[in-house]
């Protein structure tokens, strides 16, 4: 399993994550600088109406203006609060917009991406993991541009715009405002520092809880057979007391720091208005300038308390970014590289001296030289771990030979579009896969062109499942998984045949392993699958005689190799593991021999 | 999974999270007298500052300024205070409740019957336990504070406006009202957008998974483009459904910041006016800016509280559910305890249904005498399963009796019953721990060298003293660090230390390298000798071991004799032997 991001990407300095998070935007870079604009545009109205106010209170208090000619500037207010109003609005919608969209395409890269990875990629990784990656990590790099950006930068447009306003009207206040500023943020990161980290030890230590929880809860049997309760909750307590702990630190640390920012920010926020209301008496400045400048500097100060947490967060968030980047730095299949074929392929293959190991480890194929002509039914016999699934798993090129090659129609395997290739190959799995969705839908999944409904049902005749799928409420229609019906093994099954029989490939794959299938489900099964193969080059990977008898060629194999091949009046007559396996399933060997005895007897 | 939760009424909802506090209920009264304060004093502040300018700056006395302005740093300090106390308090008292209610589901769900984990997945329990508690502590001190400040902080607000200024005060109070229902309507509809992106963020996870756990199919049918077109879809209306969240968002504060405006507005003219009679100081207008600014904070978040809050009763009542759940077996009322089970076990015309109109077991006897060996084979379905359930009891006939040593188990308490059967799964369930704490699971308390000896005669010893850290090697989540065959011979003995008088075995069916198969032969060998043993076999050797074979099909004993003479039937067990054991018989 591979953690976060390689330790290269989190060395990177902050102007190259940032200009390769910029970049992630693509083609709403102008959305979400406009929204930035927006945000500016609005503080600084807010920044405006200060000024309207502190105009309004001059006049009032000069009686320079009449209460009437008071009502323009409280219009003016008014109009200023509804241009904030605009561009504010225009501000979220132009982040929202941006971000959702950065959302959209990362998911559906990613989603595509997923699709794409080849075979040995999804060995290694675990589907929750990836599942993570598309989705949580995904969110958090859409917060980014949607909350932590405009969030960070509205603290800015406040720091910035009320202390150029200040400036104008009194540079030594100005000066004097921000005396705090540099301790306040400190004490902000200090504190957030360890308040991210806390709040991250305390959502691990939560994920060990749960981790424990689900596992008594899953060794439930054990805990009763053993009659083990008490100690279970001795267990369960020393985690949910060290959560309590870790939480009691969270809330000390948030204790700490809110009291002591408002201690640090009052203060100069006091004294800074304190020095001001003597300016005021002393007649440098005037009442309006007084009451405007206390509403700036507040403006500028009591936000700086949120900056620490922010910047802290914005940091975070970018390790989700890069995490996605290690999935998509890996390289996906191409489906496209090769030729096309104009006409279906017939089915010829030749394998020729044909290597295999998965990540160069234990060879799991050797020498393989096999052919075999279009139409021909070959059956493949071997232990658990032999190399058939593998040597199947080589035709639609999930993975490719690491020596020899395997030719079709006498094309190199390689020559053609993984595409073309897998469009010609047809694979009905032991235990097979079926989506979320209707029946219907599951059986034309595999199909490009448009299928009738005669067409269909004929097919779901020929793999023995048109009744079974008629006795459900919505026949068709019925929908498969959580939300709808459960299917058996033997009903997944004959699914699978018949949405192959509609994909109508030239190449068979079969797993035939229907050991966990009851006798007359067998039967059915062995009925659709007979019909399936009549006409097209199979490979059946089979474990009874019954069907390996009928088959063109037998091939069997042990420890990645090729053992014996032959049709089965030949390989019976051989000493080898056919004919031990023959043995056993027609005579079962000894038990046999002793029946006989009995019944001479 | 289906909602199973009851109705609760939401005054016994509150009535039941209030009680969770327990003991910590002055952490309670601290936080709600803390962050009343807290309101109060906020709301004080702009009191103070009206009098800076009024009485200190246009009533140019300097002295005054200093006199309110050490008030108003007074203030400052006490809020600091205040902030603290209800951090302290509120956080104290979630981590401290939530941590209770836990423990508290904990033990319930420890008390409860097998049947109850059949009909409830651990997922959904997990869930009970992981965010709905924490929704309901939150409920309990956030929330709670959320609700109690912005009230007291409009409130104060208020009050202070009539104090300065009661025609001021009463207009404003003509505006509040709109603010209040259009923020809470307006708030209304955008929570239920979000609600909608959740629905749909999920229906996406959903699609991911099944897409990667799938990607072999799809790779194989090359339906690649096809199933990002299904995606797109999908991830589309995702999009659409959050960005017009997002665009009401947007929209959301800028509206209400307008009627806010429209209120400064009003006060700005009437003010104007007032102010020439002498009225109202400018002081006085300035501090009504500041209350109705202000005062946009807590209503604007009302809704979200609100909506919050609903969220939390839902998961008290899927919580208190639970809680109100009862243990489908329960000891009787005379039920003793027993020392050991030295006589045989009977099943009496014994029933079994888990469901009422499925019967699984249909008026099944048998009789097994001490020290027997009993082999149960049979398709999946036939009810080999259930009769190992049946004995320790984890379920209990629906008909009929089983007797141990002669007496209904069912007058036999639970705990001494299983204490003495020790079970061997299939897929052993180890615990995250070492390999020692795993053994000692089966006695606690026993001595290093008891596990020692209990391993050896499990033949785990062996391979347990080549890895790094011997005894005190971690076996990882569900003993993920070991082999399925190193895990089912540390479970082996830990059964082994356990000592039980029957032991109840499922075989494993998973392919496990020869030579560690053949340590495990030998540690069940020395398990099962001179114990009651019922084995769920898969492997022809144990099964010719056994010295009764059962065939169990359609919920009943199909056949039953020694492994010779059921092969001379020819009946059921010769077709599932000629089935089943084909691939052991090549290997051997």
């Amino acid at each position: 399993m591979k953690k976060r991001g390689s330790c290269g990407d989190r060395k990177k300095r902050p102007l190259q994550i940032f200009r390769t998070l910029y970049k992630v935007l693509g083609m709403y870079k102008k959305t979400f600088i406009f929204s930035i604009v927006a945000l500016g545009i609005s503080v600084g109205l807010t920044t405006a109406g200060n000024f309207i106010i502190r105009d309004a209170v001059d006049r009032l208090i000069s009686h320079r203006v009449g209460a009437m000619a008071i009502i323009g500037f409280a219009l003016l207010f008014l109009a200023t609060a509804l241009l904030r109003g605009v561009s504010a609005f225009f501000s979220g919608k132009g982040s929202a917009r941006s971000s959702e969209k950065v959302a959209l395409s990362l998911r559906t890269r990613l989603f595509m991406h997923f699709q794409l990875l080849p075979f040995a990629y999804h060995d290694r990784m675990q589907t929750g993991e990836l599942v993570q990656r598309a989705t949580s990590d995904v969110d958090s790099v859409r917060k980014f541009y949607s909350d932590q950006v405009p969030g960070v930068m509205r603290i800015v447009f406040l720091f910035i715009i009320n202390l150029a306003a200040i400036f104008t009207l009194h540079w030594q206040l100005a000066l004097g405002s921000i005396v705090a500023v540099p301790f306040i943020l400190l004490l902000s990161l200090f504190f957030f520092k360890r308040i991210v980290n806390g709040f991250e030890s305390y959502q691990e230590q939560e994920g060990r809880l749960t981790a424990s929880i689900q596992e008594t809860l899953t060794g439930i049997r054990v805990v009763k057979a053993f009659a083990r309760q008490e100690w279970e909750a001795g267990h369960f307590d020393t985690f949910n007391s060290e959560q309590c702990r870790r939480g009691n630190w969270l809330t000390f640390l948030h204790a700490a720091y809110w009291p002591l920012s408002i201690l640090l920010c009052g203060s100069q926020f006091i004294a800074i208005a304190t020095i001001g209301a003597y300016l005021t008496l002393k007649g440098d400045i005037s009442y309006g300038t007084y009451i405007a400048f206390t509403a700036m500097v507040a403006a500028i100060i009591w936000p700086l308390q949120e900056l620490g947490r922010m910047i802290i967060e914005l940091s975070k968030s970018s390790v989700s970014f890069f995490r996605i980047k290690t999935i998509m730095d890996a390289v996906p299949e191409d489906l496209e590289q090769g030729i096309e074929l104009t006409h279906k392929l017939q089915g010829n293959i030749r394998f020729q001296n044909v290597n295999f190991s998965y990540d160069r480890g234990t060879p799991v194929l050797r020498n393989i030289s096999l052919d075999v002509c279009a139409g021909e039914k070959i059956a493949v016999l071997g232990l658990t771990g032999s190399g058939k699934t593998t040597l199947v798993n080589l035709l639609p090129r999930f993975y490719d030979p690491d020596e020899g090659r395997i030719l079709i129609d006498n094309y190199a395997l390689t020559s053609l579009t993984k595409r073309y290739l897998r469009k010609n190959i047809g694979m009905v799995e032991q235990e097979p896969f079926l989506f979320t969705a209707s029946i219907k839908e599951n059986l034309l999944f595999g199909t490009d062109r448009e299928v009738s409904r005669q067409e269909m049902e004929k097919a779901a005749k020929m793999a023995c499942i048109h009744k079974t799928i008629l006795s459900f409420p919505e026949g068709y229609d019925t929908l498969i998984g959580e939300k709808g019906v459960s299917l058996s093994g033997g009903q997944r099954q004959r699914i699978a045949i018949a949405r192959t029989i509609l994909k109508d490939p030239k190449i068979l794959v079969l797993d035939d392993s229907t050991s966990a299938i009851d006798a007359r489900t067998e039967k059915k099964i062995q009925a659709a699958l007979d019909t399936l193969m009549r006409g097209r080059t199979s490979f059946i990977i089979a474990h009874r005689i019954e069907t390996l008898m009928k088959a063109d060629k037998i091939i069997v194999m042990d420890k990645g190799a090729i053992v014996e091949t032959g049709i089965h009046e030949e390989l019976v007559k051989r000493p080898g593991i056919y004919k031990k396996i023959f043995n056993i399933q027609s005579g079962y060997g000894k038990e046999k021999e002793y029946e006989r005895q009995i019944e001479t007897v | 999974m289906k909602d199973k939760s009851k109705q609760f009424k939401t005054s016994t909802l509150f009535l039941r999270i209030i009680k969770l506090s327990g003991k910590n209920w002055p952490l309670m009264a601290g936080f709600l007298l803390c962050i009343g304060l807290f309101a109060v004093f906020q709301a004080t502040e702009t009191y103070i500052l009206k009098d800076v300018i009024d009485i200190g700056i246009v009533g140019k006395d300097l002295d005054a300024v200093f006199h309110y302005m050490l008030i108003y740093f007074g203030i400052i300090c006490g809020n600091a205070v205040f902030v603290f106390g209800f951090i302290l308090c509120a956080g104290l008292l979630g981590e401290r409740s939530l941590m209770r209610l836990r423990r508290q589901m904990f033990d319930h769900i420890m008390g409860l019957s097998f049947s109850y984990f059949d009909k409830t997945s651990s997922g959904w329990l997990l869930s009970r336990m992981t965010s709905d508690a924490s929704r309901i502590t939150e409920l309990l001190t956030w929330m709670f504070l959320d609700g109690v400040w912005g009230t007291l902080n409009v409130t104060a607000a208020m009050v202070f406006m009539f104090i300065i200024n009661w025609r001021l005060a009463l207009l404003v109070l003509i505006i509040l009202p709109l603010l209040v229902v259009s923020a809470l309507k307006f708030k209304g509809f955008i929570i239920r957008e979000y609600r909608r992106v959740r629905a749909l963020n999920s229906k996406l996870t959903g699609k991911f998974s099944e897409t990667i756990s799938g990607v072999r199919v799809i790779k194989s049918l090359a339906v690649e483009e096809k199933n990002a077109g299904n995606f797109e879809e999908t991830a589309t209306s995702m999009y659409t459904a959050s960005y017009k969240a997002g665009f009401l968002s947007a929209l959301f504060l800028p509206a209400v910041q307008l009627t806010t405006a429209l209120g400064v507005c009003i006060v700005l003219w009437a003010g104007g006016f007032q102010f020439e009679s002498g009225i109202i100081t400018v002081g006085g207008i300035k501090a009504f800016i500041s209350y109705i600014i202000f005062m946009l904070w807590p209503i604007q978040d009302m809704a979200r509280v609100y909506a919050n809050m609903q969220r939390s009763l839902a998961s008290a009542e899927r919580v208190f559910t639970l809680l109100d759940s009862k243990a489908e077996i329960v000891d009787r009322k005379k039920a003793v305890p027993i020392r050991g089970i030295k006589g045989g076990i009977e099943f009496k015309n014994v029933s079994f249904a888990y469901r009422k109109d499925i019967t699984v077991l249909n008026n099944m006897s048998l009789t097994v005498k001490p020290g027997e060996m009993i082999a149960l084979v049979g398709p999946t379905g036939g009810g080999k399963t259930t009769i190992t359930n049946l004995i320790p009891r984890f379920y209990e006939p629906v008909k009929g009796r089983i007797l141990i040593d002669g007496v209904d188990y069912c007058r036999i308490t639970q705990r001494s019953l299983q204490d003495k059967i020790g079970i061997v799964l299939q897929v052993p369930h180890l615990f995250s721990g070492t390999i020692m704490e795993n053994i000692r699971y089966g006695k606690p308390g026993a001595r290093e060298s008891e596990v020692i000896a209990a391993s050896k005669q499990a033949h785990a010893h062996e391979f347990i003293v080549k890895t790094v850290q011997g005894y005190n090697s971690e076996v990882g989540e569900g003993g993920g660090m070991l082999s399925v065959g190193q895990r089912q011979l540390v479970s082996i003995a830990r059964t082994i230390l356990n000592d039980p008088d029957v032991i109840i075995l499922d075989e494993a069916t998973s392919s496990i390298d020869t030579l560690t198969e053949h340590l495990i032969q030998l540690g069940l060998a020395a398990l099962l000798k001179g114990r009651t043993s019922f084995v769920v076999a898969h492997r022809l050797s144990t099964i010719r071991n056994a010295d009764r074979i059962l065939v169990i099909e359609d919920g009943a004993i199909k056949e039953a004799g020694s492994h010779a003479q059921l092969m001379r039937r020819k009946g059921h067990y010769y077709s599932l032997y000629t089935h089943q054991f084909q691939d052991e018989l090549l290997r051997a």
